[in-house]
């Protein structure tokens, strides 16, 4: 007998076919003794196993259960928010904290940026005033050279004596250096003045006293005046070297601040 | 009185999804009431795959703790049952292979008394007798199949289950699990066939 006749007799036998399937079939297994016996094969079989849907009653308690549970200790794990979209978290995350990553080391770039000392400049010239804040204040340091502007105070005089390296032609008539005073606790303020000046909100201020330079800061708080030398670069050429010549000096007390 | 015998209805009429959720929260009495409502379809279940009360009685027991730790993975678009089921098969399916040699020897066994019923030493006068040789033979072989076939004949031929519940049980397509019921029933009247007096040529 074909496979397919079988499988169809015993689709037919266990009631798989819908009516017209079934009509046809019977028509075509009639006359057909081994197609027949087959059919009939089945059905005894569907007959016998629906005989083996009696089963003895189980004897399984709740108690069995609970202690089978209960007594293990044993807890449903708890149920997790599942959502299809939980994995826009992961890149989402990770995009914030790039940014707010990179904004933080910008914000960082920009405290620690060159700090600017004008000495000699002409009276009443500003550095950099254009970007100065609304509210930064004018108050200043005085130097012994007239005409002290300084802008982005932030760390130590190694940078100051880079920029006396500079050709005095291509610098501009106020003399800049950078990095003034060094790390926040170092700030050449005097404590009076109650501020300290810092990156970018630091105005240039002109000179109000000859041997004194002035500076800007718009940083209100005060920091006390450290031990660590202050190099004032002044516009006068040193003789030798033909850079700007620079004045360090030995602590704040020999700087005044004032406005 | 009213009021109470409203609110146990109320209570009888929540759904498997309301108890599960409820269990989830760590109600057990929740879960005691899926138990009650669901543990003869379990053991039925149970029962015709491993043919032996205790054996079927440890699978219902561990297929209620195993449901109760993976409550979390229950999806409420498929029926409470038909999950359950699901474990019951994979259930049934480790215990087949972790008894392995037992179910040779039972092979063996169910081989040698099937021999001795259609030897036809043994006259059977009454027609019941005669009815319950053919179930004996029909178990012995049923138990003697592989498990995946066994499982397709306990769901369709004897618990009756649609052809969708049934794929979703065994994770097929409808039409795989027609398939797979085909093969079975024909892997079972090849095993049955010899003894029943059938000509298979």
């Amino acid at each position: 007998m074909r496979r397919k006749l079988e499988d169809e007799a015993a689709r037919l036998a266990f009631g798989d076919m819908n009516p017209q399937e079934a009509e046809k079939l019977r028509q075509k297994v009639a006359g057909d003794r081994k197609a027949e016996a087959v059919v009939q094969a089945y059905a005894d079989m569907r007959d016998g196993l629906k005989s083996l849907a009696e089963i003895p009653e189980d004897q399984f308690s709740k108690d069995r259960l609970r202690d089978a549970i209960l007594t293990q200790g044993l807890k449903p794990v708890p149920t997790r928010v599942r959502n299809n979209r939980n994995w826009l978290w992961m890149p989402a995350t990770a995009s914030a904290m790039g940014f707010v990553l990179m904004f933080s080391v910008q914000m960082l770039h920009r405290r620690s940026g060159p700090t600017n000392i004008v000495v000699n400049a002409p009276k009443g010239y500003s550095l950099g005033s254009s970007i100065l804040p609304p509210n930064s204040s004018a108050s200043g340091v005085s130097a012994k050279s007239a005409g002290l502007t300084a802008s982005n105070l932030g760390h130590g005089h190694s940078a100051v004596e880079s920029s006396t390296s500079v050709d005095p032609d291509e610098v501009d008539p106020r003399i800049s250096a950078s990095n003034l005073v060094s790390g926040e606790d170092d700030a050449a303020v005097d404590p009076d003045l109650g501020s300290r000046p810092t990156g970018p909100n630091l105005a240039a201020l002109p000179v109000t006293d000859g041997n004194l330079a002035t500076l800007t800061a718009s940083n209100n708080s005060p920091k006390p005046a450290s031990a660590e030398p202050i190099i004032l670069i002044d516009q006068d050429k040193d003789d030798q070297t033909g850079a700007c010549r620079a004045t360090e000096v030995g602590s704040s007390s020999n700087v005044l601040v004032g406005g | 009185m009213g009021y109470d015998a409203s609110l146990s209805g109320r209570v009888e009429m929540d759904t498997d999804v309301a108890l599960v959720k409820k269990a989830r929260d760590g109600d057990f009495h929740a879960f005691e009431q899926l138990f009650d409502r669901h543990r003869t379809l379990v053991y039925r279940f149970a029962y015709q795959m491993t043919s032996r009360r205790d054996d079927a009685e440890d699978v219902v027991q561990e297929a209620f703790v195993r449901a109760y730790q993976n409550l979390h993975r229950y999806r409420d678009e498929a029926k409470f049952t038909t999950w359950l089921l699901r474990i019951v098969t994979n259930l049934c399916t480790d215990q087949a292979r972790m008894s392995q040699r037992r179910t040779a020897l039972e092979q063996q066994e169910a081989a040698g008394a099937l021999d001795w019923m259609t030897s036809g030493d043994i006259e059977d006068p009454v027609h019941n007798l005669e009815a319950d040789r053919r179930k004996i033979v029909l178990r012995k072989a049923l138990n003697a199949l592989p498990i995946h076939h066994r499982s397709v004949i306990v769901l369709r031929d004897i618990e009756e289950r649609e052809y969708p519940e049934i794929a979703s049980i065994l994770g097929c397509t409808v039409g795989g699990a027609k398939l797979r019921v085909l093969r079975a029933r024909r892997a079972l009247r090849d095993r049955i066939s010899p003894f029943l007096g059938e000509d298979r040529s």
